[in-house]
């Protein structure tokens, strides 16, 4: 994580070649925000020249235009593929400074920001949902529920995530990921009303404050309980908890995304199954678990590995993934934008010919649902858990 | 850098003009702020920077022609831009302006595989163009120069560029069919074949008018589509490269090379570029004994045993070179090179991403290119190198025989610290004494930069300066399409 003052080695080095507005060798757009508003100061080069503007002192930082440019990014990473330079290195965590040092010297800029933070101090959760309803996805009483004062001991903490947890549309994901976990018999718990929120989207806006007191309070948490590992099904919560966290101090449990604990476990014979299903499918990286994490194998060995399961890629793929248009605070302050990046994610998906969408994160799903039902498309948006418990259980 | 402020309040007729501009693209592809005027101010480049007053970026050729018939009334100068990678300041506004940002206007029209051409608009870049060409027309290809895949391939065809076919093809100009361009008096009109009928096969033979857009630096037009030549992708390629250990040595072999006809692409470049392929990131030092130059050539064929006779006929050129003296290595196989370090791929494949040679400097880099004769080549290579080792800067060097050796390129890259003004100014001076020299030679610059023209001017024996200031007067009574360019 960078300070203002660290970032002018990064923000020196760009030429704006413009490399990191293409895929390299598919020359398909690559940035979500350049490609919706055109203007140079939107792509990632033209946002590092802003930067050196701002160090200049020639740019003012409570220019709304200028603040716009710094908070339409969906932070997807996309440009770091791309770029073939060292900039590349810093140029997520530039923007995310640069975001920082705008909430603090004018403020939270945009009103939906304002109200994430509203809702993370009132309730825990950018949802404005009061944390009474955290374990209102529950379906039966058997899964536990660890007290915070860890006088209950598990190997494991299932960390569910405000999404997955708040959203009624979404909370099967917890349900799904839940029941896969107690079929393979790992000693697991959740926090229920006590877990709050990661942090994730707190940090990608610039408030750094908030997310640090969350991040302390999770680790302090994560040590209290000690468990040596934490699962989360959501994209999100795992950058957050597992690269995020890291920058604060040495993490004190394992962090693991769900698709690559339930490969483990799948590897390990523990959620075995011989039922066949003829379904093609086409996966969607998230960019906190693909390009962030570098995880994008576990969800694809997953996938091949059910019986009658045929994999079908989307050209962008992997690295080259195009955001669903959601993260860095996009799809609250700029919606019909975030619905504009996901539609064209859907039409890539049908083109694909699959039957179904899969995905690893609770967020991207929310916002190309909405995506699929404003272009009503044929497929079916499912996260990975959603197959697995059907294929599985 | 020494920036110049922007005005903090736009002037009446400014701010007119730009509602004038929302009235044809639409309020979102205009802008007037800050931080977009600061990004189109300048470039990667020594040229110092000047705040355009708005950015406007239309998607048609009737959007751009409304937008040139607007200015005029306004009387406002115009900037063409088109797809972001800009060099030598020629999209920096020379006064104050508003920057016609071209990139939405990217599309590949057609791509006629009978008749050989593609038909582009300007922000259609070298990487678009390669993958279209790869998915859909594989059995075809265009030519490619030493830029990131971002670069606008049209732009570059109109600024005489050179490109990794060049020593068949020539400058970039020479890709060029056809052309269709708003004149700075909003006319929208086409030289070449498609002004007569609807195919874009070639210029000839009505007289040339696109020479009233190519090389003009946008003074003279917008151009809004240009037909492109392709050519059959042959079936074999194979790249040679060629440590030679002095200059006169270097441009022996690309002399008895290129007059065998057997390359399309035959290029070298200097030992600064080769440590950088390398990986080399700290300060450069010629090592004695090391070469000081790489040839390297592309060698196309439609089978191998037609390969197998080219590179009989390499070899005999070869020995041919070294009767007539001087030290050089036998050729090795690009593939060869690339097992020694996969970083030489770089320089073998097209369009390159020259993260080498970006990265290498602290964020500013600057040229001066130039076409000259053959015959003065190898003394332009020692004297230009020694001017930028006097002046503290590594002798980067790309150079190539361009159309058969029908004139050579000389082109020196200079990185520097862009926001250190004396930096800046050691680089300027530096670039001056190339220039000077190249000129001395009979090497002149293209995509020439303002400081660069000023040169070119000074030996201006027999007007043809006039003669320019007399044609853009013709095309352009109000001065409204990039003012300053050329001096005019």
């Amino acid at each position: 994580m960078l300070e203002y003052s660290e970032i002018d080695p990064y923000i020196a080095k760009c030429v704006r070649c413009g490399t990191c507005k293409a895929g390299v060798g598919l020359h398909e757009p690559s940035c979500p925000a350049g490609e919706h508003f055109q203007f140079e100061g939107y792509y990632s080069s033209g946002r590092i020249w802003i930067a050196r503007g701002l160090k200049e002192g020639v740019l003012p930082w409570e220019d709304g235009e200028l603040l716009k440019k710094l908070f339409a990014c969906t932070l997807c990473g996309n440009c770091v593929q791309q770029c073939p330079m060292s900039v590349r290195e810093g140029m997520i965590e530039v923007f995310e400074t640069l975001r920082s040092e705008a909430v603090e010297r004018v403020g939270t800029p945009f009103a939906a920001h304002r109200r994430l933070k509203e809702s993370l101090i009132q309730y825990r959760n950018p949802w404005m949902q009061p944390r009474r309803r955290r374990l209102q996805w529950l379906r039966d009483d058997e899964v536990r529920i660890l007290p915070p004062d860890g006088s209950v001991k598990v190997e494991v903490l299932y960390f569910v995530g405000c999404t997955a947890a708040l959203d009624p549309a979404l909370q099967h994901i917890a349900q799904n990921t839940v029941a896969l976990l107690k079929k393979t018999g790992v000693d697991f718990g959740v926090l229920g009303e006590e877990e709050i929120c990661c942090g994730s989207v707190f940090l990608r806006i610039g408030e750094r404050a908030l997310a640090r007191d969350l991040a302390e309070k999770n680790l302090e948490m994560f040590e209290k309980l000690g468990v040596t590992t934490v699962v989360t099904a959501c994209a999100g919560c795992f950058k957050t908890l597992s690269q995020d966290y890291a920058a604060f101090r040495d993490l004190p449990v394992r962090v693991v995304h769900a698709s690559e604990y339930l490969l483990e476990l799948r590897e390990a014979g523990f959620l075995a199954s011989d039922q066949e299903t003829a379904v093609e499918v086409t996966y969607h990286d998230p960019c906190h678990l693909g390009r962030h994490c570098g995880v994008y194998d576990p969800p694809r060995e997953l996938l091949k590995s059910l019986p009658g399961v045929q994999l079908r890629e989307m050209t962008r793929n992997r690295e080259n993934a195009w955001c669903c248009g959601a993260g860095g605070g996009v799809r609250s302050a700029f919606p019909d934008w975030a619905l504009q990046s996901s539609r064209a994610r859907i039409e890539e998906a049908q083109a694909t010919g699959s039957s179904f969408l899969v995905t690893t994160c609770p967020f991207c799903l929310q916002n190309l649902t909405t995506a699929a039902q404003a272009e009503n498309a044929s497929l079916q948006l499912v996260d990975l858990t959603f197959l697995l418990a059907r294929l599985l259980l | 850098m020494t920036r110049q402020p922007p005005a903090a309040v736009l002037r009446e007729e400014e701010k007119a003009f730009l509602v004038s501009l929302e009235s044809i693209v639409g309020k979102e592809f205009v802008a007037s702020d800050p931080a977009t005027r600061y990004i189109y101010s300048q470039d990667l480049t020594e040229n110092e920077p000047h705040w355009p007053f708005g950015v406007v970026m239309p998607s048609t050729a009737e959007e751009v022609q409304r937008i040139v018939l607007e200015a005029n009334r306004f009387r406002c100068p115009l900037v063409p831009f088109a797809y972001g990678l800009n060099m030598g300041g020629l999209a920096i506004p020379g006064q104050d302006a508003v920057v016609v940002d071209l990139k939405r206007m990217k599309s590949i029209l057609e791509v006629n595989e009978e008749d050989l051409y593609m038909l582009v608009e300007p922000g259609v870049t070298f990487g678009m163009i390669r993958a279209h060409l790869d998915e859909h027309h594989p059995g075809f290809r265009y030519t490619y120069p030493l830029a990131p895949p971002q670069t606008s391939a049209l732009s570059n065809a109109l600024m005489d560029g050179l490109n990794n076919m060049s020593m068949r093809h020539g400058a970039m100009s020479e890709w060029l069919n056809g052309l269709e361009a708003v004149l700075p008096t909003g006319e929208l009109v086409r030289v070449g074949s498609c002004a007569i009928v609807d195919s874009w096969h070639g210029r000839a033979p009505l007289p040339d008018l696109a020479g009233l857009f190519l090389g003009w630096q946008g003074a003279t037009g917008i151009v809004t589509k240009g037909a492109l030549q392709i050519w059959p992708a042959p079936r074999v390629r194979k790249r040679f490269f060629l440590a030679a250990y002095d200059a006169r040595t270097a441009y022996r072999i690309m002399l008895r090379l290129c007059r065998k006809d057997i390359f399309d692409d035959l290029a070298c470049v200097s030992w600064p570029l080769g440590k950088m392929l390398f990986g080399a990131r700290g300060p450069l030092a010629f090592c004695p004994g090391e070469p000081s130059l790489f040839v390297y050539g592309d060698l196309y064929a439609e089978s191998e045993a037609h390969r197998e006779i080219k590179e009989q006929i390499m070899r005999e050129a070869l020995v041919q070179a070294r009767r007539e003296g001087g030290n050089f290595e036998e050729p090795m196989d690009v593939d060869d090179l690339i097992q020694i370090n996969p970083g030489y791929a770089k320089l073998a494949e097209y369009p390159t991403t020259l993260d080498f040679l970006l990265d290498y400097g602290p964020g500013g880099m600057t040229w001066v290119g130039s076409y000259g004769p053959g015959s003065t080549w190898a003394e332009g290579v020692e004297a230009c190198s020694d001017i930028l080792d006097r002046e503290g800067f590594p002798p980067i060097l790309v150079a190539r025989p361009m159309k058969g050796g029908h004139f050579w390129v000389l082109r020196f890259i200079l990185h520097f610290e862009r926001p250190d003004p004396r930096d800046r100014e050691r680089t300027r001076r530096t670039l001056g004494l190339i220039a000077d020299r190249l000129l001395d030679l009979h090497y002149i610059p293209y995509k020439p930069a303002s400081w660069a023209v000023e040169k070119i001017r000074e030996r201006d024996r027999f007007g043809v300066f006039e003669l320019m200031e007399r044609m853009k007067a013709c095309l352009d009574p109000k001065g409204i399409l990039n003012p300053g360019r050329w001096g005019l």
